[in-house]
């Protein structure tokens, strides 16, 4: 009887940092159950996989995301970064004629390194994230258009095109990737000490400097994380469309954004999970999947995904609301 | 013990009740309170004060009961009628807007000039705050920005702000709870102003020594209930606590300092950041608690920041154990084995997104893990054995820390400390805000660390508690100090001039 209701308590303090509200699940179970109800095709699963691809950058970027947001910070560049890692790699491939891995951990390291650079302006200067990255944003995407010089640039590298092209059996590369960075970052947030330093530092960051948390360094790796997600992504995306687009990755923020808000984290910090930030995306995912099956317009599809992204925020306040009382 | 009054009442709290779902935080509560008297209300967290004021300043209803005021009969109020009756309240936490001036904080509520919609003149705002701030006896300049200001300025300027409705009765929630010893005696000054003017004061409080000062009769209420008022001149602190939690605690027994082992653990020496402080030196034994006493503002919580290696100092030697220690951030310090426990618990201490485990944890976590993973069972070993050390009561260690009562977050926020095996404990202000129960509990913790001989840096605004507790007391004023006095040579006169008088 003891050990059965230890094994509850624990399971259910479990769901706070590696689960997600019950909310999100049911939102997310009804709107598969009404779309297969409404149309045959959408549990088949070619269906499913195209689906869960669909949104595979989304998931990538916002295992990092949801990182960030806990610690109490916001990225909003990780589209341009998405593109411009897309660029570095197809341009050193073709133009420079490096080899694939080479260029492939190339394209990396300029996410990392644009992360560092955003972490010290936040870290030492003490700007707020939310202008650093706006204004990284913007530079990503200028560096992105003078490395193109004008024109995307083709993929021809057949390592590179199975990361976006592959499968695995019956699963696209791109969700395998996906599902498996989903997996070390739930483990990651649960199990280790810097995982539980993120969440400290977002719930009150004097008080966990004060506990002796360097959290400047914690903040440094979430940042140089995030964006090093965002430029593998848009290397994935450019062995998917074989060839690396000047605008690719537009939007793309706001997407990872609300696919961790969705998925139940706080922009108020200390407070979000990887696992949540998935089901966010695939809530997205799965609602866009829907229009297209049931030949509904664009236009009711980006209005519907605004509706979505105030009802995960209005049920939140609802029921921290009244976790308060 | 009702004791009947000559002058004339002006509000009168007639057997009111109020429920919250099942739970009971006032139970017909009655007293008077008259014309130009300062009429203490004290009670434990939790007894009922906060609301009793929301009841009275109109944010919440009574179930049943009314109240009196100026001769009407009141069931409840909203906030601006209760204003515009002459009720003002002052608040705990003071609520001025940082960014602007004083006149402009002072007028806020009534901004409106000669043309409706558009606001004062600058000239207007400025002599009538003038006129008001004369009147309290103080020299603010209209114009200074409130965030310029010193806590027991902005205090002035909330004062001053509650007497443009003239009111008749101000109710003071906690007015004393950051200020410092010569700040409270500033508000007391104007306190007497406001009486002779033949305002009335309500003064809730958890100092008692303050409230025997200042109040003319004080009223205690314990569990929602009102347990009776007495005249102050015809009490005793010791009355009072009696009242207050039903059964006998002494609070400022003098600790049993047992026999000191003389090994220095902590020498400070030359310790420097300006404009803190300049030249601190001192040494601390094991087993010892040494007391820091100074006005807020003096440079204590600085110092402790500095030593804990928060805050980089200029220059300064520290050494624990004779060796030389390298300190640059909080995780060194803690290397060393110095541990800090925070001013303000809620602003530096607990993380309230997290539960009572993951808080106590946080700082020891990295020893209790192997190549960066926690080891669960060691966490959940450390925090059992901590929670039954401390006595901390939770219904789960899994709960959020923000469901404990204020003490038994602040005895996790000690164990915190504790479990990463600190000898030098510094705690600042370790008992503020917390109730006399609790109060005592912490003393008593106090004397078990130094049983396992840890060195103690206590710094606090409370002279009976830091008079009763230390070792030795080190006077700082304006961040230099002072002197060093011993605790049996220690009377409340001397370090009160060593503090205030230059």
């Amino acid at each position: 009887m003891e050990c059965k209701k230890r094994i509850l308590s624990e399971l259910f303090r479990k769901r706070a940092n590696i689960g997600v509200g019950w909310g999100v699940l049911i939102a997310f179970v009804g709107e598969c159950i009404a779309l297969s109800v409404l149309s045959p095709y959408f549990l088949s699963s070619t269906n499913l996989f195209n689906v869960m691809k669909s949104f595979s950058y989304t998931g990538i970027i916002s295992v990092g995301m949801t990182m960030l947001i806990v610690i109490g910070g916001l990225d909003l560049s990780v589209g341009s970064v998405l593109g411009l890692g897309g660029m570095v790699t197809a341009a050193l491939m073709d133009r420079m004629h490096f080899h694939p891995f080479t260029s492939v951990i190339a394209g990396l390291l300029v996410g990392v390194f644009i992360g560092y650079v955003i972490s010290l302006l936040v870290n030492k200067l003490k700007i707020n994230s939310f202008i650093v990255t706006l204004a990284f944003l913007s530079v990503a995407r200028g560096f992105t258009y003078l490395i193109a010089k004008g024109s995307n640039i083709f993929v021809r590298s057949e390592a590179v095109i199975f990361l976006g092209q592959g499968y695995l059996g019956k699963v696209p590369f791109p969700v395998v990737i996906m599902l498996s960075l989903v997996i070390v970052g739930t483990l990651f947030m649960h199990y280790t000490v810097i995982g539980r330093q993120i969440y400290a530092i977002g719930g009150n960051d004097r008080a966990a400097r004060l506990a002796g948390i360097q959290s400047d360094n914690v903040r440094m790796l979430v940042f140089m994380t995030t964006s090093g997600l965002a430029t593998f992504a848009g290397i994935i995306s450019a062995g998917m469309l074989g060839s690396a687009e000047m605008t690719a990755g537009t939007g793309v923020e706001l997407d990872v954004i609300a696919a961790v808000i969705i998925g139940g984290a706080s922009l108020k910090g200390g407070k979000g999970t990887v696992v949540g930030s998935l089901i966010g995306a695939a809530i997205m995912g799965v609602l866009r999947n829907g229009f297209v099956l049931l030949g509904l317009s664009y236009e009711a599809q980006i209005i519907s995904i605004g509706l979505v992204i105030i009802l995960a925020v209005v049920v939140d306040s609802i029921k921290t609301g009244k976790a308060q009382r | 013990m009702n004791v009947s009054v000559k002058k004339p009442v002006i509000l009168k709290v007639d057997n009111i009740s109020k429920h919250f779902g099942g739970v009971t935080a006032l139970d017909r509560v009655s007293f008077e309170v008259a014309e130009g008297e300062c009429h203490a209300i004290v009670g434990e967290n939790g007894a009922g004060k906060t609301t009793l004021i929301n009841i009275l300043n109109g944010a919440i209803f009574p179930d049943s009961g009314y109240f009196e005021f100026l001769g009407e009969k009141f069931n409840g109020l909203d906030p601006l009628t209760s204003m515009q009756r002459g009720l003002s309240v002052i608040h705990q936490e003071l609520a001025l807007i940082e960014p602007l001036s004083v006149m402009e904080n002072i007028f806020i509520g009534d901004l409106n000039g000669k043309f409706k919609g558009f606001i004062k003149s600058q000239k207007t705002l400025k002599n009538e705050t003038e006129k008001i701030l004369i009147s309290l006896g103080c020299d603010i300049d209209p114009t200074d920005l409130i965030e310029s200001l010193s806590t027991s300025k902005k205090q002035i300027v909330e004062i001053a702000k509650a007497l443009v409705t003239s009111p008749k009765l101000i109710l003071m929630d906690e007015p004393t709870s950051s200020l410092a010893l010569g700040e409270t005696r500033k508000l007391f000054e104007m306190i007497n102003i406001l009486k002779q003017r033949g305002i009335s004061i309500i003064f809730v409080s958890h100092r008692l020594n303050e409230v025997k000062e200042i109040s003319d009769r004080i009223t205690v209420i314990r569990d929602g209930h009102y347990i009776g008022t007495v005249n102050t001149d015809e009490t005793s602190v010791d009355q009072i606590i009696r009242m207050m939690v039903g059964r006998e605690i002494k609070l400022y027994e003098k600790l049993q300092h047992e026999e000191v082992k003389k090994t220095a653990i902590l020498e400070v020496a030359g310790l420097t950041k300006k404009p803190y402080f300049t030249d601190i030196s001192f040494t601390v034994k094991s087993g010892e608690i040494l007391a820091f006493y100074g006005l807020i503002g003096a440079g204590r919580t600085e110092l402790a920041e500095t030593i804990f290696g928060y805050i980089h100092r200029d220059r300064g030697v520290i050494k624990t154990h004779g060796r030389v220690c390298d300190i640059k951030s909080p995780k060194d310090a803690m290397r060393y084995g110095i541990g800090l426990l925070p001013e303000d618990r809620k602003i530096a201490g607990i993380i309230d997104s997290m539960s009572v485990r993951e808080n106590l944890s946080i700082a020891v976590l990295p020893k209790l893990a192997r190549f960066g993973i926690v080891k669960k069972s060691e966490e959940n070993k450390i925090v059992d054995r901590f929670v039954k050390l401390l006595e901390i009561k939770t219904a789960s260690v899994d709960d959020a820390i923000t469901n404990l009562s204020g003490g038994n977050q602040q005895k996790v926020m000690i164990a915190r400390l504790m479990a990463i095996d600190v000898d030098i404990l510094i705690m600042d202000e370790p008992t503020q805000g917390v109730d006399v129960g609790v109060k005592a509990e912490i003393h008593k913790l106090l004397r078990e660390l130094t049983k396992r001989s840890i060195a103690v840096i206590v710094i606090s605004s409370d002279l009976p508690e830091v008079l009763s507790i230390a070792d030795q007391i080190i006077v700082i004023r304006s961040g230099m100090l002072i002197g060093k006095i011993k605790s049996e040579e220690a009377t409340e006169e001397k370090i009160m001039t060593m503090a205030t008088i230059g």
